[in-house]
């Protein structure tokens, strides 16, 4: 008859394995310590071998080549590899750059041998390359063309290590072909970080502001939000187009308020009256575009504007009173502009006031230490 | 009396069977809490160490509540610790929920702050807010909200109505956040917009100095009370929840360390203000929620988002605060008996909240009803002692095995370094741990029912000590 205990002597046998391995694995990750740090000064005396050599010599060398090949099929080599550069870059960038160009069909080997691995560890190739590449001094298509195919890959992270390669990489190509199979794939990539990421372009932003713009059609709904807030720190001037966008109504909600917000930071006369019209709105279906409204119209300061904002204090709409209040706490505000300020009668037009004007709060963070 | 007898052996019989199932189920269930538990930290390790990993300087918008009810040694402590987190979009809301002793005061003298007329946005009904303060001389806003006595839930639902970020966290007042906390806890948000909800880990603070936000010294305490409930605390935080996260079935969220979505805590109707157990009945709601609305969601857990948070010192504050887990638990589960056993909730109603049913709540009259029938089976003289004897060594030996796994599984955890002398101590106290502190934890849960009614809104208060917050940045 089955005997119920023998589950239990199963779970106690395979528990104890897992204590074990995790007690082999402490203790192998301190020997591995000692030996990585052995290895670490071992690659980079190698390296620096090879810098002496390709000094006189500017040809790979056949044995280190194949050293490298042989090693960069575990991972934890690589990872001593990239300790050993990061280090030797501190000490003589150029030279080590020099390096890396010369060896860089090692990586395209590498890159290829990587394909069939674990998403895991060609996120950490490419995240390898993106840091220590230098693109300044010689692009490789073959990688470029390898690290494409990263983008694609299920994994989050490998699709983020491939992106920041191709904004250190700095070609304006690359970048959009890159999001152009992300946007086309469906493939996630957070709208918030990619207006970040594509701040950390090496290349000349100009064009990839221009080239951006110029493919913003076939863009998902969020990366066009996502390109229309990086756009807002670019310096090429789109005012009139996206001006022409907003007022054609042609495009999603979530991009008309980006381009509002863009119009708070960037100046463009000719919007004022597509804003004052926002503000007059009472419409609670567009209480969104009030919103952002109200916020970004504290660009245009005049006394139209400030009377507007001043009707806005009333609404009904808790984040159109506080917006309205802190863009006018931000203006020239005129004797007659306080007299209305004060004139409100509304309860909490009245204490969104009083907290914006009369509270004596700093607006800006201070760097007080902690005590 | 003979037929009393044959009935009562035939009924020995199911019993035993019964007993079989629940214990191989239970088994079962911390056997694979375990297993997954150890690989997926194992996994998560092997990740970090080869830069999986997302963008680390973009910055989620965060609001950090701290509700304090006389926390006057502790808040500025946890504040300070706040204050030096390596993270740049936050800010800091700590609510005094009525304390009668001088957590305010400490707080504005401390802190410098200023009182002032902020509008309150009452999207959730509270008691009422008396007055605000805010310090803006630091590197983010420090809001301090005095209100009329309600309790923590109700603290926290003022937190949320004055926050001012898309997300929330809640934090005890007597827990501190390690500098890469908020940065961890926040990060699954980048990955997967569908997150509603974050859960950390919370581990015991006693035995443990930190200086700038980063571990400087830790070993088990010394009172054995304590370092048993490190056991059960790593048991719990690092084997359940990982495994409940591999189905979005995670019912629990820890109110000292959890990060929340605010529109969709807002829409679920916040917290609870009618019970003891806010965190848990607040994460089971936001699942019926999302459920009922179709919404696409998921809750995660962090197993590298560190909150350190004081643990009872003596038998009779532990009683207490088990005692309100215990209530927290069957408020929670009364309220949501809608999920039990049905097909619309999925795997949160027929694995997670079935477990929490019959392994949580149910367990101390199952277990008091199994001390009863070993008593019956003695008098009946069926009982087989030799094998009572054995299956108990082995019931605790597999139990303390679980424990010691778990405790080892905080290897694969960055910055948590293990001495021999703490491995040793570990290896003695998980026997302890099955045989000693799991009893007062049922007798507390036995103790939580009588007077259930009468008392199901008291929150006993555990006493706390004084914590100094060593920072290197001298002013």
């Amino acid at each position: 008859m089955f005997d119920p205990m023998i589950i239990i002597y199963i779970y106690i046998y395979i528990i104890i394995s897992l204590i074990l391995f995790d007690l082999w694995y402490t203790m192998n990750d301190k020997l591995q310590e000692k030996r990585s740090n052995r290895k670490l000064k071992k690659y980079k005396d190698i390296i620096r071998k090879q810098i002496n050599i390709m000094e006189s010599d500017s040809k790979m060398d056949k044995k280190h080549t194949k050293r490298l090949r042989w090693n960069f099929r575990r991972i934890n080599n690589l990872l001593v590899y990239q300790d050993a550069i990061k280090e030797l870059h501190e000490e003589d960038s150029k030279k080590v750059d020099e390096y890396l160009v010369l060896y860089a069909p090692v990586f395209q080997m590498v890159l290829h041998f990587y394909r069939k691995k674990d998403s895991i560890y060609k996120a950490f190739l490419a995240s390898f390359l993106s840091l220590y590449y230098p693109f300044h001094l010689n692009n490789n298509s073959i990688i470029d063309e390898e690290i494409m195919k990263y983008v694609e890959d299920k994994s989050i992270y490998c699709r983020e290590n491939a992106m920041l390669y191709f904004y250190r990489r700095g070609s304006t190509t690359l970048i959009i072909n890159a999001l152009r199979i992300i946007s086309d794939h469906n493939l996630y990539y957070n709208k918030k970080l990619l207006a970040n990421d594509l701040l950390k372009f090496n290349g000349n932003q100009e064009e990839l502001a221009q080239k951006l713009f110029q493919e913003f059609q076939r863009f998902s709904i969020d990366f066009q939000v996502s390109i229309v807030n990086y756009l807002r720190f670019s310096k090429n001037d789109l005012n009139k187009e996206f001006y022409n966008m907003l007022i054609s109504n042609e495009y999603d909600k979530e991009v008309n308020l980006a381009i509002i917000r863009y119009f708070g930071s960037k100046k463009y006369e000719k919007v004022l009256p597509y804003l004052l019209e926002l503000l007059k709105n009472t419409n609670k279906e567009d209480v969104e575009y009030r919103i952002i409204a109200t916020q970004a119209i504290k660009t245009y300061d005049c006394q139209e504007v400030r009377l507007a904002l001043i009707r806005c204090i009333s609404d009904d709409n808790w984040y159109v009173r506080k917006n309205a209040t802190s863009s006018l706490s931000k203006m020239k505000l005129t004797k007659t502009d306080i007299k209305k300020i004060e004139a409100i009668e509304d309860r909490y037009g009245k204490e969104m006031i009083e907290y914006t004007f009369l509270s004596n709060v700093p607006d800006k963070k201070g760097g007080r230490k902690v005590e | 009396m003979n037929n009393l007898v044959e009935f009562a052996k035939s009924a020995l019989v199911i019993v035993d069977i019964f007993f079989v199932i629940y214990l191989i189920g239970y088994s079962t269930y911390l056997f694979f809490s375990t297993v997954v538990g150890s690989l997926m930290l194992y996994k998560h390790r092997n990740y970090r160490k080869l830069s999986n990993r997302l963008n680390d300087d973009y910055y989620v918008p965060i609001s950090i509540l701290v509700p304090a009810h006389n926390e006057e040694l502790t808040v500025v402590a946890t504040v300070k610790s706040l204050l030096e987190l390596h993270y740049r979009l936050y800010e800091i809301i700590v609510i005094d929920d009525g304390s009668t002793d001088n957590t305010a005061k400490e707080l504005i003298e401390h802190f410098h702050m200023k009182k002032i007329n902020r509008p309150v946005r009452k999207q959730i009904k509270t008691k009422s807010v008396t007055e605000i303060y805010e310090a803006d001389e630091y590197k983010v806003k420090l809001t301090l909200v005095r209100k009329e006595n309600g309790g923590k839930a109700d603290a926290l639902n003022v937190g949320i109505n004055m926050s001012e970020c898309p997300y929330f966290m809640s934090l005890d007042a007597d827990s501190m956040l390690q500098d890469d906390s908020l940065e961890n806890i926040a990060k699954p948000i980048l990955e997967d917009e569908r997150i509603i909800a974050c859960g950390g880990v919370v581990r015991i603070s006693n035995g443990l100095e930190i200086i700038d936000g980063k571990i400087n010294e830790y070993h088990l305490p010394k009172g054995l009370l304590v370092s048993m409930q490190v056991l059960e605390y790593d048991r719990s935080f690092l084997a359940s929840r990982i495994l409940f996260d591999q189905f979005n079935g995670n019912l629990i969220i820890s109110g000292a360390c959890g990060l929340f979505k605010k529109d969709i805590t807002l829409a679920a109707g916040g917290y609870d203000a009618d019970t003891v157990g806010e965190d848990f009945e607040l994460v089971i709601k936001l699942h019926v929620f999302c459920k009922m609305h179709k919404i696409d969601y998921t809750v995660k857990y962090v197993p590298e988002a560190i909150c350190w948070s004081q643990a009872p010192t003596t038998l009779k504050d532990l009683m207490k605060q088990r005692k309100r887990w215990n209530k927290g638990l069957l408020q929670g589960m009364t309220k949501y008996k809608e999920l039990f056993f049905n097909p619309k909730y999925g795997m949160i109603s027929f694995i997670s909240f079935l477990y929490y049913l019959i392994y949580e709540l149910l367990t101390p009259f199952i277990e008091l009803f199994g001390i009863f029938t070993i008593f019956l089976s003695y008098q009946l003289d069926l009982l087989n002692i030799k094998f009572m004897i054995l299956f108990m060594f082995i019931y605790i030996l597999f139990g303390g095995i679980l424990s010691l796994c778990t405790f080892l599984s905080r290897l694969h955890v960055e910055n948590i370094k293990l001495s021999f002398r703490d491995v040793f101590k570990a290896m003695a106290l998980c026997i302890l741990e099955i045989t000693v502190l799991r009893y007062i934890v049922l007798l507390a849960r036995i103790s939580s029912f009588i007077g259930y009614k009468k008392n199901k809104k008291t929150w006993d208060r555990v006493e706390r000590v004084q914590v100094e917050y060593k920072s290197s940045k001298i002013h």
